[in-house]
């Protein structure tokens, strides 16, 4: 169900010579699966790969180190753990040795020697982004890659939601985290041992397809449910007050965030989801 | 559930009162003046702010390798349209074959909205022993051995 790591590096040694990016999600958002991203970038880049990933559902939800990793880029939404609302303003990271010129350009880049990109004003320098300039002197690192102005309500809200962050750190969010996760997980494995909801052929109520090392996911369990029980049980975890995320035909995402949820809270879900399923 | 969108924060009702405040009381002067008893920065410098906000968050070295700007799928396109140059000899993307569509459909539009670009051919991972349940599609092998890039 899950990709190893070493599948990965495999694939990236395989094509090797031909390759020219690889891009992947942080975590993959169906499996709850958290990729090696050290390991995969400094095997992609030791072979000449550009390297970008995109942390829509890793970033607030695990330890990130972009900078260290020597990642090329990397973007996310600020919806999901950042809790900045629905549509929020997006994020980049740009890595610093993309920032400086190239002292001697080449066709491929902007004429003061910048990496290409698709330009527009307000990724100019600060200082002379309302000099209308014809040649284009972008803003430092990942500023540079702004395009038009940003909406400054959009900002107000990213900021409060990181605001919560500066309050504790990632570390003690994802070590929570880690014990939250692997509390539900238990719990989970207590209603399969108990055969909770097992079919008339002994097939078992659900499966967890989210890799079972804490350190190979994040706050999310997917869990895939035997064929015809998601209508019920989604029913049911709705008239119980818990809010999951339901991927048809069979699976739901729990995460619970260590951010506000609560070990009772893990508990709560999974008596509803007991009842759910024994009703079946 | 963090994983879809997350709960929303007592702060962000202060932060937009705050923001609504700046604009009703000075207007245009908004975009360079900051306010002692308000959270935020000037609107010209927010950006910078909340990427100053983020250096544990992502590990950033410095608040000049982060920007907030647009939304999730226009950053991937803008990135692809910096960091994908392909040439002759590497052309070939490696991503995951069954992506969350906002990563899906990014690199294959990249090429028609940057005309310099080729159209990519995606080297397709494939999940050992996958399940059918979960990955339906066979994987798009075809793709991988496709080793001239198309004007």
């Amino acid at each position: 169900m899950t990709i190893s790591t070493d599948h990965i590096l495999s694939i990236i040694d395989e094509h090797a010579d031909s390759t020219a990016l690889l891009l992947l999600p942080g975590i993959q958002y169906y499996t709850g699966q958290l990729f090696d991203i050290p390991r995969i970038t400094a095997h992609a880049r030791a072979r000449g790969i550009t390297v970008g990933w995109d942390l829509a559902h890793a970033v607030g939800n695990v330890e990130l180190s972009l900078h260290d990793w020597d990642v090329d880029f990397a973007v996310w939404c600020t919806y999901k753990y950042l809790n900045a609302g629905p549509g929020a303003i997006a994020g980049v990271f740009v890595h610093e040795r993309h920032h400086h010129p190239n002292p001697n350009p080449v066709k491929d880049e902007l004429g003061l020697g910048y990496k290409h990109r698709l330009a527009g004003w307000y990724g100019a320098d600060k200082a002379v982004r309302f000099n209308m300039e014809k040649e284009f002197r972008p803003a430092e690192g990942a500023h540079g890659w702004q395009v038009s102005n940003p909406s400054a309500v959009d900002l107000a809200c990213v900021r409060a939601a990181l605001g919560v962050f500066r309050r504790t750190s990632m570390k003690e969010l994802r070590d929570k985290a880690v014990v939250l996760t692997g509390y539900l997980e238990w719990l989970l494995n207590g209603l399969l041992q108990e055969s909770v909801g097992t079919g008339e052929k002994g097939e078992p109520a659900f499966r967890i397809l989210t890799p079972a090392n804490p350190l190979e996911r994040g706050s999310q369990l997917s869990l895939l449910l035997r064929g015809g029980l998601l209508g019920r049980v989604s029913e049911k975890l709705a008239e119980g007050g818990v809010v999951v995320d339901v991927r048809k035909p069979d699976v739901i995402r729990v995460a619970p965030v260590s951010m506000y949820c609560r070990f009772e809270d893990v508990w709560g879900f999974v008596e509803v989801l007991k009842k759910a399923l024994e009703e079946e | 559930v963090g994983n879809s969108l997350g709960a929303q924060p007592k702060g962000i009702r202060t932060h937009l009162d705050a923001h609504l405040e700046t604009w009703a009381s000075i207007g245009v002067n908004g975009h360079f003046t900051s306010f002692e008893d308000s959270p935020l920065a000037a609107w010209q410098d927010m950006a910078a702010d909340c990427a100053q906000q983020s250096l544990d968050l992502v590990g950033a070295a410095s608040p000049s390798e982060v920007i907030y700007m647009n939304t999730l799928t226009v950053n991937l396109h803008l990135m692809m349209a910096s960091f994908y140059r392909p040439t002759e000899k590497r052309h070939k993307i490696i991503a995951e074959w069954k992506p969350f569509p906002s990563d899906s459909v990014s690199p294959l539009q990249d090429s028609t909205i940057v005309p310099v670009l080729t159209l990519p051919s995606l080297s397709t991972q494939s999940p050992p022993n996958c399940n059918g349940t979960v990955f339906p599609h066979p994987p798009h092998s075809s793709k991988s051995t496709q080793t001239t890039p198309r004007q």
